[in-house]
């Protein structure tokens, strides 16, 4: 039997290969030409994964939330798939509505707010850093510190009145934008809104990890497997057979903390699974993609080689949303917090949750 | 796609009632054991702790109730099983019985033998050892050269154990045994035996090891008398018996909990404003902690389908290998004043025995070189 979670699957990853493919192959990096691709993203509904039937959305499961993300990994695609798909996921928290269009997941450390002298009308000053496809992207969904409580904010990217567009090592557009009394799109209050937006993108970037992973684990299998030395494949040397072992086995743990994860997530607090498995999967990628490029020697260091579109990806996805030090000190003053006689009562009891 | 899935099981309905239940009794059983000794977890060795466990139905759990079993599901065995870890209870006298041996009883064994062992294997009462590695035989398996011949009503069996844990402590070993010699396939032609440890023929040697245990040791078999009902499955499939039974014992909640103590100690040490090293070693730690239990948990999900978790049980135990001998020396460098000496002290006595235990904790159930290698297998590289 197919579940609705493969059917799903199957879909956006056909739509995410294409779209790899049409962005690699043409230096088009016109405005239009990223609406097209951003178009067939909507049409498919994936940013609504997470939103109820009832708001118009897709009604899906963290689990379908899991494999869109991981799918994005998987293919290095390089559009802002998981950033919209966890901004609406808030914005159905905060029952607020958007039309359809792009959306992308912004932080303001400095908000004011203010009222438009003439009409009256709430407005938002402020910079938002590394905003993810920020200035290609309609909507900014802003987590914000507000004298009411924490706000959920929405700003239209094309009121920002300055745009410097940074790059990753990937290549990904991350845009410092800075509003000065710019009108709200929307907005509502929402509690913890601040945590929610950084927990969600963890989330987003941790699938995201583990799918890239994934990606450069099967380039390394079939690398050694076709490349030649000494008279026979690399993949014939033992060397080679327990780096790769080991690679595996870092694919399999960011995975499986990945998806528990998101199961935790699907039951309401995931505070403690994000942290570890955001820890964990960043701990992964130092071994993984060592291990990736050493294997594919001199041709995996090229700019033609696929391999990097995976490794600058992961370093970028590991400082962003929460590196090492910052879960391992979330993760470990929680620990310490509760104690040496309740370490393991609620290491379990936090995984029997949902059950019985 | 990779070869491999994790997918943690959803837990039973039973399952914080269970825990509550084993947690009650390990208060009583345990109170007053030095962290030191609960340390020790599985190689501890109580035959009086296990006949009491034996005796609240936690030994042999998911075996039928005709044979002495409780018909319940492996993961409320798996629950067990790990709460008694993580407590440090002294479980290793009934360990491998419940784990493997009588699993591979109920597949393999006679009628006769399932009736003569498994009572008294689930009351805690009769333990068994692995002879698998000899002395020219170590994680090159196939190279074993205990044989057996054909006498009148059963089998002769001559020559020699090693590295078996609790060999002068159990009272019967399952043994590979060679019974035919093939030519050309060196795993064709073995088979597995239970053999009584009193039988005469028999003889035991304990070995010191390193941390001045005596946990492994040695066992002679000289003509010794096997009889027919304690062969084990088919004569010849010996080496597929093994390979299926070795998931067992590689994916257990043992396989990564071995220093877990140390990270509870160290918990406990840590005082009230732990510098920012601390805590950056327990968030580490806890991350890589909760992450081997997602993946040893699912192992136990497939097992409980009946699925082969060769693979998966491999991974499992190369990572909680890893990650149970890198812990002692870690948080050995991690360690500095800022613990006074009243707290510093039982975190010292767990540090100390893990840091002398934890060499064997890659070797045991399989070398991580032969489990990279059959993940390398897996991924189609050999």
């Amino acid at each position: 039997m197919t579940s609705p979670t493969s059917i799903l699957s199957e879909a956006v990853e056909r739509l995410f290969v294409d779209l790899t493919a049409a962005v690699h192959s043409t230096a088009d990096a016109s405005p239009a030409r990223y609406q097209q691709h951003w178009a067939a993203v909507e049409e498919l509904g994936i940013p609504k994964t997470l939103v109820p039937e009832v708001a118009d959305g897709f009604g899906g499961s963290w689990l379908d939330a899991f494999v869109v993300c991981h799918l994005v990994g998987l293919h290095a695609l390089p559009l802002p798939v998981g950033e919209a798909l966890v901004g609406r996921w808030l914005l159905a928290v905060a029952h607020l509505e958007l039309p359809d269009g792009g959306v992308t997941l912004g932080t303001c450390p400095h908000p004011q707010f203010a009222h438009d002298p003439l009409s009256g009308a709430p407005t938002f000053s402020g910079e938002l850093p590394a905003t993810p496809w920020g200035a290609e992207s309609a909507y900014v969904v802003v987590a914000c510190a507000h004298p009411d409580g924490e706000r959920l904010v929405v700003l239209a990217s094309a009121d920002a009145t300055c745009s410097e567009v940074e790059t990753t090592l990937a290549g990904e557009p991350r845009s410092h934008l800075r509003f000065t009394a710019a009108p709200l799109v929307t907005s509502g209050a929402l509690p913890d809104a601040g945590v929610l937006l950084t927990n969600g993108g963890a989330l987003l970037r941790t699938a995201q990890i583990s799918g890239a992973l994934e990606a450069i684990l099967a380039l390394c299998v079939a690398h050694v497997k076709d490349r030649v030395q000494f008279g026979k494949p690399l993949g014939a040397f033992q060397a080679i057979q327990h780096q790769l072992a080991l690679l595996a086995e870092e694919v399999a743990a960011v995975k499986c903390a990945a998806q528990a994860a998101f199961r935790a997530a699907a039951l309401g607090d995931a505070a403690f699974e994000l942290a570890a498995a955001k820890l964990r999967a960043n701990r992964a990628i130092t071994q993984a993609t060592s291990i990736a490029h050493q294997v594919h020697g001199a041709m995996g260091f090229t700019m033609e080689h696929r391999l990097h579109r995976f490794t600058q990806r992961l370093w970028t996805w590991r400082s962003e949303y929460g590196n090492d030090r910052y879960w391992a000190d979330i993760l470990g003053r929680s620990v310490l917090a509760n104690g040496a006689d309740r370490l393991w009562s609620n290491l379990t009891s936090r995984g029997d949750r949902g059950h019985g | 796609m990779p070869p491999f899935d994790f997918v943690p099981p959803e837990m039973p309905a039973n399952t914080a009632a269970l825990r509550q239940e084993v947690r009650h009794f390990l208060h009583t059983e345990l109170a007053g054991m030095p962290a030191e000794y609960r340390a020790q977890t599985w190689v501890g060795f109580s035959p009086e702790f296990s006949r009491k466990l034996g005796a609240r139905g936690w030994i042999g759990m998911v075996w039928p109730t005709q044979h002495g079993g409780q018909g319940r599901s492996t993961l409320e065995r798996y629950i067990v099983n790990e709460e008694l870890l993580a407590a440090g209870a002294p479980v290793g006298a009934h360990w491998i019985a419940d784990r493997q041996s009588g699993a591979l009883l109920l597949r393999y064994g006679s009628a006769a033998a399932i009736e003569r062992f498994l009572p008294r294997m689930a009351a805690g009462e009769l333990y068994f050892c692995i002879g698998m590695s000899e002395p020219a035989a170590g994680s090159d398996l196939a190279a074993i050269k205990t044989h057996a011949t054909r006498v009148n009503g059963g089998w002769c069996v001559n020559g020699s154990k090693l590295w078996t844990t609790n060999a002068h402590k159990a009272h019967m070993m399952i043994a590979l045994v060679r019974t035919t010699h093939a030519a050309t396939d060196r795993h064709a032609g073995l088979s597995q035996f239970i053999i009584d440890l009193s039988s005469p023929g028999v003889t035991t040697r304990a070995i010191t090891d390193q941390v001045g245990q005596q946990h492994f040791g040695e066992i002679f078999l000289s003509d010794v008398f096997v009889p027919d009902e304690l062969l084990l499955g088919q004569e010849g499939e010996g080496w597929q018996q093994v390979n299926a039974e070795l998931s067992l014992e590689r994916s257990g909640p043992e396989r990564y909990l071995s220093s877990y103590r140390l990270l509870e100690e160290l918990v406990r040490a840590a005082g009230p404003a732990p510098s920012e090293q601390l805590v950056q070693l327990v968030g580490n730690l806890t991350a890589e902690l909760w992450t081997l239990r997602q993946l040893s948990l699912s192992v136990a999900g497939q097992l409980s389908r009946g699925e082969d978790a060769t693979l998966e049980a491999a991974i499992v135990k190369d990572l909680g290998a890893c990650f149970e001998q890198s812990l002692p020396p870690t948080v050995q460098a991690a360690l500095s004043d800022e613990i006074t000496p009243e707290r510093l002290a039982p975190l010292s006595r767990v540090l100390k025995y893990l840091l002398n235990a934890s060499p064997a904790f890659s070797l045991r159930g399989g070398t991580r070189e032969i489990l990279r290698g059959i993940i390398a297998r897996r991924l189609g590289l050999r």
